[in-house]
C-alpha cells in the first residue's frame, strides 16, 4: 500500500497509523511536524543549543521507536511533549544551566562552540537597527524566561508558545489542573516583574 | 468598571468583570486564548524566534530509529512461515526434488547408453542442415546472376558498363548498411541519455 500524496495534510493519528505500518515517509513527517516546537521547548528550559539537539534527538528517538505504545484517542502533541519535558527537566537535575546569552552556552569556553552553540535565529528582512532591537529585546525575554523555575518554564511555554490548553498542560505535565493555573498565574507575574523595564 | 474580554489583563482567579450590560462575571480561563488571558505576556512569547535544530537532524533521528517492515511484507513473511511450518508442504517438495533428480538421471544415463546413435541422429541433422544453407546460398546467387543477365541484355550494357554498374550497386549497398547503423546507434543513445536525464 502506498502512502497518499496528502500526508502532509493528514491528522498525526493517521501519520502514525502509517507509520506503524511501517511508512518512512510518515516517521519523517511527524519528525518535521515536531522538530521546531519541541527543539524550542527543550531549547527554553536547557538554554545550550547543543544539549537542546542532543535532548530533541533523544525525544524523537524514544517517541518513535515506541509508536506502538501511542494510544490514538490521546493528543500526539501531547504525548511528546511530554516526553521532551521530561527529558528537559531530567538534564537541569542533573546540570544547573540556569543562565542563557543568544550568543551561546553559558559554559562555552571556545569560540567554535560558542558558535555551535549560539542560536540560529532567521532573516526577518528589518533594518540592522531593528534586527538590534529586536535581538535586545528577544534577549531579555529569554534571560527573564531562565530567570523562572523549570516548572514554570514548562507551563509558560506550552500555553503561549505552543498553544496548549490548560487540560493538555496538565496531562502533559502530569500535574493537578488548579496547579497548572497557578504555575500560569505566577509565571506571568514574575515576567512581567523581570520585564518591567520594556514594558515602559 | 466594565471591561470587555479582549482587552483585559487576566490575572488569577482575584479579579470579577462586568460585561457592556452590568453583568458579573468571572473569567473562565480555560475558554480564553493565552493572548486574551494576557496579552502583553503573550506579546513578549510569541515575539520570540521560531528555533529550528541544524541540518541533518532529521536523518540524524532516522539513522535511530526502527522502521519495521512494510505491512505486506510481514503478511508474505508470515505465510511463507507459516507454510514452512507444515510437514504437507516438506512432502511435497520433497517428492517434487526426488522427481525432478531422477528425471535428469533418467536423461543422463539414456545419452550415455545411446551414444552412437544420438551421434549419428546429431551428424545427420547437422548435415541436413548445412546442405539446405548451401543451396539456399546458391539459389541466391544463381537468381541475382540471372538478373544481372537479363538487365544487360535488356539494356545492351557491355562487359565494362556492368562491372561499374555492379561496383556501384556494392557501393550503395555498403552505404545503405552503414547510413542504417548509424540511425540505429544515434536512436539508442538518445534513449540512453532520455534515461539518464529522468
Amino acid at each position: 500500500m502506498g502512502l497518499p500524496d496528502e500526508i502532509s495534510t493528514a491528522t498525526d493519528q493517521e501519520v502514525v497509523e502509517w507509520a506503524r505500518q511501517g511508512h518512512e515517509h510518515a516517521y519523517r513527517e511527524l519528525v518535521r511536524r515536531y522538530q521546531r516546537p519541541v527543539f524550542s521547548l527543550i531549547y527554553r528550559m536547557v538554554h545550550d543549543r547543543e544539549r537542546a539537539e542532543d535532548l530533541a534527538q533523544e525525544t524523537f528517538v524514544k517517541v518513535l521507536n515506541a509508536l506502538d505504545s501511542y494510544r490514538p484517542q490521546y493528543k500526539f502533541s501531547s504525548w511528546i511533549f511530554k516526553i521532551a519535558n521530561n527529558a528537559a527537566i531530567d538534564r537541569l537535575r542533573r546540570k544547573e544551566l540556569n543562565t542563557l546569552s543568544l550568543d551561546g552556552a553559558p559554559d562555552a569556553v571556545t569560540t567554535e562552540r560558542q558558535e555551535g552553540s549560539s542560536l540560529q535565529i532567521a532573516h526577518s528582512g528589518e533594518s540592522p537597527l531593528q534586527e538590534l532591537e529586536a535581538r535586545e529585546l528577544g534577549s531579555q525575554i529569554e534571560r527573564a524566561i531562565s530567570q523562572l523555575r523549570p516548572e514554570y518554564r514548562s507551563c509558560i511555554m506550552l500555553r503561549h508558545v505552543e498553544g496548549c490548553a490548560y487540560e493538555e498542560i496538565a496531562e502533559i505535565l502530569d500535574l493537578p489542573l488548579g496547579t497548572v493555573k497557578t504555575y500560569i498565574h505566577r509565571a506571568r507575574s514574575e515576567l512581567r516583574d523581570l520585564l518591567e523595564q520594556v514594558r515602559e | 468598571m466594565k471591561l470587555s474580554v479582549r482587552n483585559c489583563v487576566w490575572d488569577g482567579e482575584e479579579i470579577e468583570m462586568t460585561d457592556n450590560n452590568g453583568t458579573r462575571m468571572t473569567p473562565n480561563v480555560t475558554q480564553l486564548t493565552p493572548a486574551e488571558e494576557d496579552p502583553i505576556v503573550d506579546r513578549w512569547l510569541t515575539s520570540l524566534p521560531e528555533l529550528s535544530p541544524g541540518d541533518g537532524f532529521e536523518d540524524a533521528v532516522m539513522a535511530r530509529v526502527w522502521v519495521p517492515v512494510p505491512h505486506w511484507v510481514q503478511s508474505v513473511q508470515n505465510m511463507t512461515r507459516a507454510l514452512l511450518d507444515r510437514k504437507r508442504v516438506w512432502v511435497w517438495a520433497g517428492g517434487l526434488a526426488a522427481s525432478s533428480a531422477a528425471s535428469i538421471a533418467v536423461i543422463v544415463a539414456l545419452v550415455v547408453s545411446h551414444w552412437v546413435q544420438i551421434e549419428t541422429a546429431w551428424s545427420l541433422l547437422a548435415g541436413s542442415f548445412l546442405l539446405e544453407v548451401w543451396r539456399l546460398g546458391v539459389t541466391l546467387i544463381g537468381q541475382t546472376l540471372a538478373t544481372a543477365i537479363a538487365f544487360r541484355e535488356v539494356w545492351g550494357l557491355t562487359g565494362t558498363m556492368t562491372l561499374f554498374a555492379g561496383l556501384a550497386g556494392a557501393v550503395v549497398s555498403a552505404s545503405s548498411a552503414w547510413g542504417l547503423y548509424r540511425i540505429l546507434m544515434g536512436f539508442n543513445a538518445e534513449r540512453i541519455s532520455f534515461h539518464a536525464s529522468r
